[in-house]
């Protein structure tokens, strides 16, 4: 360790610019003076209130007002209602204190507010925020609000000059395109998430999303899906888009308004695509599929992400084959990424997978299997292969003959499991046996995986994780050597961000 | 390095000035290819070779007296640095190349904010690279803090501002044409493409 | 191709795209031309820019960082202390020789592989208590116990808790 003690100091900020956790910065500002120095600028420059816990009364804010100095530094900041009005007690400024140390940060590129609570709209710490917001350079912008914003303020909002990302995810007031309407021409937005799309009638939506041109990442919470396609063909610029899968009720008259329409112009070409439904209703599901393929006419998709939740008890969500083959016939020399998580695909479908999209590096989905080699044999032509995720359903135990309960016969199995997939596509195709916790997959089981496809790395199987390392021999790696780490701790992916 | 090295410290910089003397002769003499040439040399030897700061600030080593301030003294090596930078900067300037010379004058302002003639040098090549604002600011800048160099930077400002208004002015020339075919030609072909 | 001479006086023949992966040495190709002439490193031993120059090697072809890259760029660049497969087997090393690349790639100016060098550093950092961090440094508390105490009061807020 003590070559350390040699480092130059130019280098010693590129160091610690390294460290992002907050944690990590505030023990660096507290080595000696050198690091404090380096790091400070580092500690502020995101401030996120959301951090403090109910004990503590210390609020970043606070020693903004104090050091007015540091407030250069920062270019990101969470601030939410909840803790204002938890602070209140104490510190009953502490709204306009903290509006007054947003406003001196001058060189602010992102700030996201949050206020879950519902309170009358001029309660809200939001109007004061107004000003605020107009003096600073801001670029991204996200609102989380259980209360209405007002009018005033959406139209503020989508006019703020330079702004490239706005994010308002707002449970109350009228519905989001109705104040979007207000969006002009050289709306410089490029990034948008609207949480509370309501049904609203085409020609806003003509109107609003024609403004909106620029628009390369779209993000869309209950919209109901015959309102995107006219949505899609006003954004030709658009290559992400994430949208909630939302039937619109069968009373609305919105249903077929869309149906009768032509739509004029080309989809854009999405690079990736999430779509995130949570119904019991598996019929609905089943129309989700073709649905799919209709967005994505051109070959260009790189990430296939599918969050389907189910409240049904007796199915979970399973992808048909006719979607696997029809996505590749498209998307087959692009796609990188088939991410369905807890939806079931065949055996069949998975080395359909690893065959006919040869870029394919992350692939992650449950699926039902008698025992490892299976899984192994679909695998084999999984060359680009970096990360697995699989939720597996064992059907027969490891050690005993691979004798399906079913049928009987150890000879039917794979034919049966082929007839099966061809007949009953989507629901209740495999018996429900429980998921099995047994540790029929070991690091030895990884390994195998691992050498097979030569750039994976990350195996995660149920609940077990492994992570393999290459042996090198000098400086070369060592074909067919891998060294497995077993249940290494992954940091967890947050989806509470989304909900 | 430094066991496996016999030359010291006080040998490379001896070296890096002699090729700095070099090439300060052959810019004198107009001759600023070869200046860049001796120059780079200089820099071969000066760079990486104030790796001992951390010490030099009391890490490691025992603490300085209690000191309030403990500002990263400047050495002789940051000195020459510097005024290579600077130079190599008037070097890239007589030659147009702007983006060299906008990078060599950073370099040198790193090491020395107030080095008056990089300023100037950086606000002109960022001015003639088109970053209009940003030539701007720095020539303001300098304004500000040097006096004596606020004529030129005033005058530079002006010229920079006629060849900003005439590159606008064929910009939206060209624009409008460009508007123009466009409006004729959105067709699924060219919008999907 | 491009003649480089250690600070022990070994000599290195390399192909120019591969040297050029040094920003500091491309500048200079660039500013003045190749010549015959033996570019001088005086401030790297042979057995480090033998390390550099695999790392050069292996990436090259790569796009360079931009000169004039602004600070969201630099960033993204900065957010993460991943490490590619290869970069960590390569900075795989004893730390006087990690040490030594990250200041050769200073000298070099090799944005990228003075990134692995820091992030593996960083990673050496992580977790690590102030008192851990002053004997991984092996450097002293130059602060007061009530400069301690103002700045522990002041970034309260960042506090593990």
């Amino acid at each position: 360790m003590q070559v350390l003690n040699n480092l130059p100091l130019d280098i010693l900020p590129s160091i610690l610019s390294h460290l992002v956790d907050r944690r990590d910065r505030y023990s660096c500002a507290l080595v000696n003076k050198t690091f404090n120095r380096v790091t400070t600028p580092l500690l502020y420059r995101k401030l996120d209130s959301r951090i403090l816990s109910n004990t503590t009364l210390s609020h970043p804010f606070e020693t903004l007002l104090i050091r007015p100095d540091l407030a250069q530094y920062v270019r990101h900041v969470t601030e939410t209602g909840a803790v204002l009005r938890m602070l209140h007690v104490r510190y009953p400024n502490i709204t306009e204190d903290t509006l007054r140390a947003l406003s001196l940060c001058a060189n602010i590129h992102s700030l996201t507010w949050v206020d879950d609570d519902s309170f009358s709209s001029s309660d809200s710490p939001l109007l004061g925020l107004l000003p605020v917001l107009r003096s600073l350079p801001l670029r991204e912008l996200t609102i989380r609000t259980h209360s209405d914003l007002g009018e005033h303020l959406w139209n503020e909002l989508i006019q703020l000059n330079g702004l490239r990302r706005l994010s308002i995810w707002c449970m109350a007031g009228p519905p989001a395109p109705l104040q979007l309407r207000v969006a002009q021409e050289g709306t410089t937005l490029t990034h948008l998430e609207l949480g509370s799309f309501c049904q609203c009638s085409t020609y806003i939506l003509f109107s609003v999303f024609t403004h909106l041109q620029l628009l390369r990442e779209l993000r869309l919470k209950g919209t109901p899906v015959s309102a995107l396609a006219s949505i899609l063909v006003r954004l030709p610029n658009l290559h992400t888009f994430d949208v909630e899968y939302l039937m619109a009720s069968p009373t609305s008259p919105f249903r077929h308004e869309f149906s009768s329409l032509s739509h004029s112009g080309p989809y854009p070409r999405l690079r990736k695509l999430i779509i995130r439904t949570n119904t019991s209703d598996l019929m609905v599901i089943e129309m989700l599929f073709p649905w799919v393929h209709t967005l994505l006419p051109h070959t260009s998709l790189e990430s296939f992400h599918l969050h389907a939740f189910t409240s049904s008890s007796s199915g979970r969500v399973h992808i048909p084959e006719t979607f696997i083959h029809d996505l590749a016939c498209v998307h087959g020399s692009v796609l990188k990424e088939f991410l369905v998580d807890d939806s079931f695909v065949t055996l069949d479908d998975v080395q359909t997978l690893c065959m006919a999209f040869p870029r394919l590096e992350n692939l992650s989905c449950a699926l039902a299997s008698p025992d490892v080699v299976s899984i192994a044999q679909a695998m084999s032509d999984a060359r680009a292969l970096k990360q697995l995720k699989l939720q597996v359903q064992w059907t027969s135990s490891r050690g005993t003959t691979n004798i399906d309960a079913s049928t009987g016969s150890p000879s039917t199995m794979s034919q049966s499991r082929r007839l099966r997939s061809n007949h009953t596509p989507y629901a209740a195709r495999i018996s429900s046996k429980r998921l099995s916790a047994c540790p029929l997959f070991t690091a030895d089981d990884a390994r195998t995986l691992m050498v097979n496809s030569p750039l994976l790395n990350l195996v995660e199987i149920n609940t077990e994780h492994y992570l393999g390392k290459w042996i090198l021999k000098g400086r070369r790696r060592e074909p067919g050597l891998v060294q497995v780490v077993e249940n290494i701790s992954l940091p967890p992916v947050n989806w509470s961000k989304w909900y | 390095m430094a066991s496996s090295n016999p030359v010291s410290v006080e040998e490379k910089v001896a070296t890096a000035k002699q090729h700095k003397d070099v090439a300060d002769q052959a810019f004198k003499a107009g001759n600023t290819k070869d200046a860049l040439r001796s120059y780079h040399q200089a820099l071969l030897y000066l760079l990486g070779l104030d790796k001992n700061a951390m010490q030099g600030l009391g890490m490691g080593a025992p603490p300085p007296p209690a000191g309030e301030e403990v500002k990263q003294e400047r050495t002789e090596i940051d000195e020459i640095v510097e005024k290579v930078y600077a130079n190599m900067s008037a070097c890239h300037i007589k030659h147009s190349n702007w983006q060299r010379a906008a990078e060599t004058a950073e370099k040198a302002l790193a090491k020395n904010d107030k080095n008056y003639k990089a300023m100037f040098r950086k606000g002109k090549a960022l001015g003639e690279q088109g970053f209009f604002e940003k030539a701007m600011k720095v020539l303001e800048d300098l304004k500000s803090k040097s006096p004596e160099d606020a004529a030129a930077a005033d005058a530079e400002m002006t010229r920079l501002r006629i060849i900003d208004n005439e590159r606008e002015r064929v910009h939206k020339q060209k624009m409008k044409g460009f508007l123009k075919q466009k409006s004729l030609s959105v067709t699924e072909e060219s919008i999907s493409s | 191709m491009v003649l480089l001479v250690t600070s022990d006086n070994e000599q290195f023949t390399t192909e120019r795209e591969i040297v050029e992966r040094s920003v500091l040495i491309k500048n200079m190709l660039e500013d003045v031309g190749e010549t015959d002439q033996p570019i001088p490193l005086p401030n790297v031993s042979s057995s480090v820019l033998k390390k550099v120059l695999e790392y050069c090697e292996h990436h090259r072809g790569e796009p360079l960082p931009s000169a004039d890259s602004d600070q969201s760029q630099d960033e993204t660049r900065k957010r993460s202390t991943d490490i590619s497969e290869w970069d960590q087997k390569f900075i795989n090393v004893d730390q006087e020789m990690l040490f030594e690349i990250i200041l050769a790639a200073n000298y070099l100016d090799i944005k990228s592989l003075l990134d692995v060098g820091c992030k593996t550093v960083a990673n050496m950092i992580k977790g690590k208590t102030p008192e851990e961090i002053r004997k991984l440094f092996n450097i002293v508390n130059d602060f007061t116990p009530e400069e301690e105490a103002q700045i522990k009061k002041e970034n309260e807020w960042a506090e593990d808790r």
